[in-house]
């Protein structure tokens, strides 16, 4: 109830609010047990050219503690030693100031005012130095300056031995330091790594009987640079989220091992330079009838009909060949591509749709820097572009260099087998002398996540497997299959199991960059280990984690408790990605069903935070009466019911789109398949 | 066997052109293929077997094979369903989504009332 003092109540966009003048009194009901009880208020001074206040609380004529106010909203917090039903606040600033135009005699805003009980309260209490809550990422978060306090109550407290806390490393060079303390002492003294990771610290044993508080301090050494938040001018140390509690070890452990191989390796946050995988590579630079680099599934450049570029002499180093990427929009291969380097013709060929690898004989050109030359017999017809006022020939990807002539045979065959297939494609021809462009894997049949995912067909793949069921796929089998597997440009694994639990799964993503394939591999994300994530980076395949969540509660009704684990695991796997030049790409699949619609928004989030290539849209398979019905995660999930109606999947899609705009994250809907929901190009024409 | 060089026809799926799945469970012609053409011992052959030649000879055809038919949770059937399920003279009578009573009345009889249902609508 408020008293003297009060002006009238505002609004900004952070909420309500009402200015206090030098002194201000008002009356709060207090909780029972006065032993934790705390007066907390929420104040800022919005003023910079008046020095903050020093504003004194007293209760009952006490006072029970002073602060100065800063220029953000922050909670302060005050030990409450009352008996009593209510208690009567009063207080107080040392200055007030004016405004021109406003007759009133300001001191502080304030937000808030309450009594906390921190023996019943069940949510650590923010207890000074922290600005408000900010809501636009994945984890809700505020930021605190050089020092914040924190007050775990008792009743969390005894939840568990573990405090996951999630918080955002500004500094790039990984050289920020965290310091935990609690009364004084100092817990954890610990290097923060870049961009947001799921902290799991361990907490002093509480005992038993316990009914204090834990008084927690997160001190950081640095500050970021005024220059890293232009136009906010508050001080930024470092940004934190929620606090939980658990008493689960193995989650703990996982952190743990991630955390310690990140800082052992203590270059962590420095790019990896020399990779032989990559080091070949070229990104196009400057040239003659290029655009600008785009990004989609891969980087690219659109050409026009005509384009050159002078590769230094530095970047071919005297190697052989070249492998180019491009992508052609003309489904018929009419569209051909001339090739030349210093004025002679290297090949004429035919472009295959989509992204395709052409590769290229340097042997004949002399030493030195090289003029490359492109050029394509058609653009893209006009009325197929109509938004698109530019010139455009083709995509053309990264250059590789190399001088393995092995290489350079494959990539010329697997070209060959993509025509051939194509041409007998468009014939309707049924016995085929080509070979698959794209070969299905089933590279690991055991899978970690038991008992098996809410919708998967585990029993009865496993059935069908019959005796097949253990038969060892790896690296091996894979070269047994021959031209299957040396002619495809495209490798999918389509295991019911999980492909990085294979014991072979370096030399399995070796051979298949030897083979420079397009590989794609679907994980459940909780078998990320440093070792997995250690074996991924740096390899140009597109890695799928089917999620289908953006939470613990929901993931929990689909698959299992484990949902913090994969989150730790997303989050180190986007620090490797970034140090090996995004690679893998990263595709974070959703499935929309009834049971985690709510997620959807979160899902962006996620996929935001965890630098994702793309959110890939999946549909959950039509199957006639699955007899599918579990009850998992307090959820009672019935397959027949999770499917979405058609309308309930378009109103998906119109979300998605939105999001990605809002969320900057491509989307890639697999319920296109085959054009299924599209309408029919022309053929000759451009992708919709 | 190959069309003739006029047939304009829309093949409605190249998945039997393009991919190939060799699985523990068999080997496939597409990733959502209800069942296995053959085993997966006979990688070497199915690709030109009887089974995926005749999968293609409809295709070509611009239709959907029997197999393909089966493979109900294919978006391609699914739309080739629903177009028909419009076309038919049902459409006027069906409601937009199944009640619980008739879902129920199907499961109790193992599904065969929705699938004479569904052959009436072809």
């Amino acid at each position: 109830m408020h008293g003297d003092g009060w002006f009238d109540e505002e609004h900004d966009g952070a909420g309500t609010f009402r200015w206090i003048g030098r002194e201000a009194t008002c009356r709060i009901s207090t909780p029972s047990s006065a032993r934790a009880a705390w007066l907390r208020v929420t104040a800022e001074h919005p003023w910079p050219p008046v020095s903050s206040p020093v504003l004194s609380v007293a209760v009952d004529g006490c006072v029970i503690g002073r602060t100065a106010v800063g220029p953000h909203a922050c909670d302060y917090l005050f030990p409450l030693q009352h008996g009593g039903d209510f208690a009567d606040v009063r207080l107080s600033l040392d200055r007030t100031f004016t405004v021109p135009g406003d007759p009133r005699s300001l001191g502080v805003i304030v937000r808030a005012l309450e009594a906390v009980d921190l023996e019943r309260a069940d949510v650590a209490i923010d207890a000074g130095g922290w600005y408000a809550w900010e809501r636009h990422s994945y984890f809700d978060y505020r930021w605190m300056a050089q020092e914040a306090r924190l007050l775990v109550p008792a009743v969390l407290r005894r939840r568990g031995r573990f405090a996951a806390v999630p918080m955002y490393g500004a500094a790039e060079d990984g050289r920020q330091t965290l310091r935990l303390l609690s009364a004084g002492e100092v817990l954890l003294r610990v290097p923060l790594l870049h961009d947001w990771h799921l902290y799991d610290l361990i907490l002093p044993d509480a005992g038993d009987g316990v009914s204090a508080p834990l008084d927690l301090t997160f001190s950081v050494d640095t500050l970021l640079p005024a220059d890293a938040h232009p136009g906010d001018g508050r001080d930024l140390g470092l940004a934190v989220g929620a606090l939980e509690i658990h008493d689960d070890a193995r989650r703990h452990e996982r952190f743990r091992l991630f955390y310690e191989s990140a800082v052992s390796m203590g270059e962590c946050q420095k790019p990896v330079s020399g990779d032989p995988r990559r080091s070949q590579t070229w990104l196009v630079e400057g040239g003659e009838g290029w655009y600008d680099w785009e990004l989609e599934d891969r980087r690219f450049r659109w050409i026009r009909r005509e384009a050159r570029v002078r590769v230094p002499e530095a970047v071919r180093a005297g190697r052989r060949f070249i492998v180019v990427p491009i992508c052609s929009e003309f489904t018929d291969l009419s569209q051909v591509l001339t090739v030349a380097a210093n004025g002679e013709v290297l090949a004429e060929q035919a472009l295959l749709d989509g992204w395709n690898e052409y590769g290229f004989d340097l042997a004949g050109v002399s030493e030195g820097p090289v003029e490359l030359a492109f050029r394509v017999n058609k653009a893209i017809d006009a009325s197929h572009g109509a938004h698109e006022p530019r010139e455009l020939g083709a995509r053309v990807g990264a250059f590789t260099f190399h001088d393995d002539a092995e290489l350079h045979a494959r990539t010329r065959l697997c070209y060959e087998n993509a025509a051939l297939n194509r041409r007998e494609l468009d014939q309707g021809a049924t016995e085929l002398a080509s070979f698959p462009v794209s070969l299905g894997i089933d590279l690991f049949g055991k899978c970690n996540i038991k008992p098996p995912c809410v919708y998967c067909l585990w029993d009865r793949t496993k059935e069908a497997e019959g005796d097949d069921v253990d038969v060892a796929i790896d690296d091996r089998t894979l070269e047994q299959y021959a031209d299957f597997f040396c002619l495809a440009r495209t490798v999918v694994n389509c295991s019911f199991g999980e492909p990085l639990l294979h014991p072979r799964l370096s030399e399995i993503l070796d051979l298949l960059g030897r083979h420079r394939k397009s590989a794609e591999i679907s994980t459940n994300g909780q078998s990320f280990t440093p070792a997995a994530v250690t074996a991924l980076a740096g390899r140009n395949l597109a890695v799928y984690v089917s999620l289908d969540a953006a939470s613990a509660p929901t993931y929990a009704r689909l698959r299992n408790e484990r949902w913090h684990e994969v989150l730790t695991g997303l989050m180190f796997l986007r620090d490797a990605r970034r140090k090996a030049g995004g690679l893998p790409r990263l595709n974070m699949v959703f499935m929309p069903m009834r049971a985690n619609l709510s997620d959807l928004e979160g899902f962006f989030r996620l996929c935001r935070m965890v630098d994702a290539d793309a959110m890939v849209l999946r549909p959950l398979n039509y199957l006639e009466h699955s007899g599918i019905v579990v009850d998992r995660g307090g959820y009672h999930f019935d397959y027949d019911r999770e499917l979405l109606t058609g309308e309930e999947q378009e109103a998906v899609f119109q979300q998605c789109e939105r999001y990605a705009k809002q969320y900057r994250v491509r989307v890639i809907s697999q319920f296109d398949f085959q054009s299924a929901r599209r309408q029919e190009r022309p053929r000759g024409g451009r992708r919709p | 066997m190959t069309r003739p060089a006029n047939d304009e026809r829309e093949v409605p799926c190249k998945e039997p052109w393009q991919s190939y799945y060799i699985l523990r469970r068999g080997i496939l012609p597409c990733c959502h293929g209800h069942s296995a053409i053959a085993p997966l011992s006979e990688w070497r052959t199915a690709w030109n077997s009887s089974a995926l030649k005749e999968i293609r000879s409809y295709l070509a055809q611009g239709r959907l094979s029997p197999y393909c038919l089966e493979s109900l949770s294919c978006p391609v059937v699914q739309q080739y369903l629903e177009k028909k399920r419009g076309e038919s003279w049902l459409a006027a009578f069906r409601p937009a989504s199944r009640p619980p009573l008739l879902r129920t009345f199907n499961r109790l009889f193992g599904g065969l009332p929705a699938k004479i249902y569904r052959k009436l609508g072809q």
